[in-house]
């Protein structure tokens, strides 16, 4: 972008500013994926250095969600690899830390939605948590992840089928086998 | 649940998304109005994304001390080395003319002993000298004469002894003593203060250096310094040693 001295620091500022104010989001959709407070925390901060030093490759400030996202999903990509070299992280599937019996006994409908999401496979809670999270279209989740805009559907369609027999099926099934309270007695 | 067979899964998701033309936004809203299971369908799809958004709505980040941009803390690093690089230029020119300047008693003092009691308003003060420092011994006779100029205003009893050995024996010896004047002058003025050399001290001198040291002529001589300070602080004096 050809722009003259002046005019560039402005621009640099208000998107220095942009990507400050986006903080929180990618905190959020961080969170969404690993379910780690300190690991979110952390690939935020990634994500934010790694944001700041490669402004100038950004060319385009509109897609500035898209690049922030897809620079988390490298990161978190990284990540992953250097933690888990020899696993396809697609095909992983997370172990649910927060039990049953513990939603159960909270009823915090909030940690059940999301243990059920953390119990999705990475890349179906990748497409997942960027489109009903952030709002992306699937073309844009396609060029954050870096995968064919199929793949992108597929894998959403896979993980909210997943999500309705984890929380819809189950509040269904319940309620089918719920006796009924008042009887006719002759 | 039946399943309406001619839409896949993949065409209902896309339509709670925005992602259909108008064309086949209007195919599916056509059906849903003849077809209670698709209607369902779209329904469970669209619950399962507000239960998404739900549940990641209130999350909360951890606070951070301090977020900086790496741009920006180069500068700061660059502003903060050159304020601590100012400030030791400073602290150096100034403990460089406070070598010169004023200091307290209390700067001075290797050790304090308080033993009077407070509501005691007699001030009585051993001062213990074992420096031959010139400029600490300079200091200490400044403090001292403004010391007893202040008790002589609030006209308090003030007393006050200046014990001398070790080192401290340069103070009140006549051949090395650079305040001999000075020291005449105090005793002179304030019968409060007087000036005791160490009779140990002076014969140490003469043994291990065969000095005759001789006093002068304000100063009077105790058998042993050690022995004094005990006395004094027995006697409720309060101790410092410079």
């Amino acid at each position: 972008m050809n722009l003259n001295p002046l005019k560039r620091l402005c621009y640099e500022r208000e998107l220095r500013n942009r990507i400050a104010e986006k903080r929180q989001r990618l905190y959020r959709l961080a969170y969404s994926w690993c379910h780690d407070s300190a690991l979110s925390d952390d690939l935020t901060q990634e994500t934010m250095t790694k944001a700041l030093h490669k402004m100038s490759s950004l060319k385009n400030p509109e897609a500035l969600d898209c690049w922030l996202y897809g620079i988390l999903a490298n990161c978190w990509r990284d990540h992953f690899r250097r933690t888990r070299e020899f696993e396809n992280i697609d095909d992983c599937t997370f172990t649910d830390d927060v039990t049953p019996e513990r939603n159960y006994e909270q009823q915090y409908i909030t940690q059940t939605i999301q243990a059920a999401v953390s119990k999705l496979p990475l890349g179906q809670r990748q497409a997942l948590t960027l489109v009903d999270l952030e709002g992306f279209s699937y073309a844009e989740v396609a060029d954050i992840l870096e995968i064919p805009i199929g793949t992108v559907m597929s894998r959403l369609c896979r993980a909210r089928k997943m999500l309705t027999q984890e929380l819809l099926d189950l509040k269904t099934q319940s309620g089918e086998d719920r006796s009924p309270l008042l009887r006719r007695v002759k | 649940m039946m399943k309406n067979v001619n839409f896949s899964d993949e065409f209902l998701n896309a339509f709670i998304d925005g992602e259909l033309d108008q064309k086949e936004t209007g195919l599916i809203l056509d059906e849903i109005r003849r077809n209670p299971d698709l209607s369902a369908r779209i329904t469970d799809l669209q619950k399962i994304r507000e239960m998404v958004r739900y549940a990641y709505n209130d999350i909360d980040m951890p606070i951070r001390k301090k977020t900086y941009n790496p741009k920006r803390m180069k500068v700061w690093r660059a502003v903060a080395a050159g304020m601590i690089l100012m400030l030791g230029v400073s602290i150096g020119w100034v403990m460089q003319s406070y070598e010169g300047g004023n200091r307290s008693l209390i700067e001075l003092a290797n050790a304090v002993q308080i033993n009077q009691p407070p509501q005691n308003k007699d001030f009585k003060l051993v001062l213990h000298v074992t420096t031959g420092d010139t400029h600490r011994l300079a200091v200490m006779l400044d403090e001292t004469e403004r010391l007893l100029q202040d008790q002589e205003k609030q006209h308090h009893k003030v007393k006050l002894d200046i014990l001398a050995n070790g080192q401290g024996l340069n103070l009140l010896r006549a051949d090395t003593s650079q305040f001999a004047e000075r020291i005449h002058e105090l005793r002179t003025r304030y019968n409060a203060v007087t000036f005791k050399a160490c009779q140990q001290a002076i014969n140490r001198l003469k043994q291990e250096k065969g000095i005759t040291a001789t006093m002068l002529p304000d100063t009077e001589v105790v058998p042993s310094a050690i022995g004094e300070i005990i006395q004094r602080q027995h006697e409720g004096w309060t101790y410092v040693r410079i």
